[in-house]
């Protein structure tokens, strides 16, 4: 079966080292150039918020900006869509919690 | 029941509806119930333009006055509809203010609240100081506001799938895709669509800005022009704003649903027409229409907007909808374009419904009678 050909984003080197940030107050690894939803991802964090009508579980969803649904809290910044969003050393990272 | 549903299935009925919004489906609902067979047209899919699309307000403080009694005997059948629908329809009458920012808006406000409560509105005006101790998220210079406990707002999104349940299980026949080419108006009715013929003893046009349209397929002119009106929705926030807010020059409308968004509307004009079939955001006008929002409601300011859209409104010469039968055809009706669809939606459909069944609607229809500016459009 042929396998699909891998092609690097320039700027993103895996392996080049990483850093980190906190995420609720864990520390998450990174690579450089990353994304936010994509480090939580592979840290195993699919759930980014609860919806407030059925409690149903919301998390990185198209992946391309369109849909939200992976809003985080990025201290300093404010309310992001985490799958647009650089990974950055040291940057704060909450569930979204916006208040009018 | 076997030969109506065979009959409707080879396309004939004894009233034939051309529109499937909240006009359309009130309409088929009220004559189904009565025990009449129905087929429902739409050019597309039903519940798919402005009564899907608005921003769900069921505002009363928003209406011209002669319309407030017709609000509130629409709010007669809201307030019962989850139960008859057996859904959850997102429906909260909790009040609501109108503000005004300036004294010209403060004056406006004002004289029109008079006319609304002569109207039967139940209203209060509030001082700035009363304003501030209720709704302290409201900005500190807003000049003047009433308070209506009668204003509220439901879910587009929730209402339209409920009412289709509804009116398949009394046996309407929905037909979607179905552009009308052809209106024949003998003996009884031929409706020509892309989907097939459809014959009927009644036509009942409850196609919104599209009705002009349909009217002129039997050579009747009936004065609609068309707006545009945007709607934008926020990211999920803090349950605070429990009402809806409008403005008392019409430019303004927010509420927070259920689920902590906030949207926000108030007719500021998008881009396009029924002939090019686009409904674009003008970024211009929406950046007017989101300023005012935080002017009103400082408290917006750091919020996301995850979605503008825009959508049609057919919009009449008076702005009171039209309903009665159309000029020249005694079997040939017309419900359509109120301003404020939404909220009257319920009872024009079921007007119009009465005025097919028994020539005798429960209220009175003078003033929405579609003939009114025959002379002018001649």
């Amino acid at each position: 079966m042929p396998q699909p050909k891998m092609r690097f984003i320039p700027g993103v080197v895996p392996n080049a080292g990483t850093l980190s940030f906190s995420f609720e107050g864990n520390e998450i690894p990174a690579r450089p150039g990353e994304t936010v939803a994509s480090a939580l991802m592979r840290a195993g964090v699919p759930v980014l918020r609860r919806t407030r009508i059925e409690n149903q579980p919301r998390g990185y969803f198209c992946g391309m900006g369109i849909c939200w649904e992976c809003a985080v809290f990025v201290e300093g910044t404010g309310v992001v869509r985490s799958c647009g969003e650089p990974a950055r050393p040291g940057m704060v990272v909450r569930l979204a919690e916006a208040e009018v | 029941m076997n030969t109506a549903k065979a009959r409707t299935a080879a396309g004939q009925a004894d009233t034939i509806i051309v529109g499937g919004g909240i006009f359309g489906l009130f309409c088929a609902m009220t004559l189904a119930e009565a025990g009449k067979s129905v087929i429902l047209l739409d050019k597309g899919r039903i519940w798919a333009e402005a009564s899907a699309v608005n921003a769900g307000s069921l505002g009363v403080q928003n209406k011209l006055p002669a319309l407030i009694p017709y609000t509130l005997w629409s709010w007669d059948i809201w307030n019962t509809l989850s139960d008859r629908l057996g859904a959850d329809l997102g429906l909260r009458r909790n009040g609501g203010y109108k503000i005004a920012m300036t004294e010209d808006e403060a004056a406006r406000l004002g004289r029109v609240v008079s006319e609304q409560i002569d109207y039967g509105l139940d209203a209060q005006r509030l001082s700035p100081a009363a304003l501030r101790a209720q709704a302290p998220w409201i900005a500190p210079d807003c000049m003047a506001a009433t308070w209506s406990p009668q204003d509220g707002y439901a879910s587009p999104t929730r209402v339209g799938p409920a009412l289709r349940r509804k009116v398949e299980s009394l046996g309407v026949r929905i037909v979607e895709g179905a552009a009308v080419a052809a209106v024949e108006n003998g003996p009884d009715i031929r409706v020509l669509t892309t989907a097939g013929d459809f014959h009927g003893t009644e036509l009942a046009i409850t196609a919104g800005a599209w009705s002009a349209t349909i009217a002129a397929m039997l050579g009747v002119k009936i004065p609609i022009s068309l707006d545009v009106n945007m709607v934008s929705v926020t990211e999920p926030a803090r349950p605070t704003i429990e009402c809806i807010v409008t403005h008392a020059r019409g430019i303004l409308t927010l509420k927070q649903v259920a689920n902590g968004s906030c949207l926000i509307g108030g007719g500021w004009q998008g881009i396009g027409s029924i002939g090019d079939s686009r409904k674009d955001i003008d970024h211009d006008q929406l950046v007017h229409n989101l300023r005012l929002a935080m002017r009103v409601i400082p408290g917006l300011a750091p919020l996301n907007i995850l979605r503008s859209w825009a959508g049609y409104e057919g919009v009449t010469p008076d702005s009171y909808p039209y309903l009665g039968r159309l000029p020249g055809h005694d079997n040939v009706y017309l419900a359509a374009c109120a301003r404020g669809g939404f909220t009257l939606g319920p009872l024009m459909g079921t007007l119009l419904g009465e005025l097919i069944l028994t020539d005798r609607p429960s209220r009175p229809i003078t003033i929405f009678d579609p003939a009114r500016f025959s002379n002018a459009a001649a």
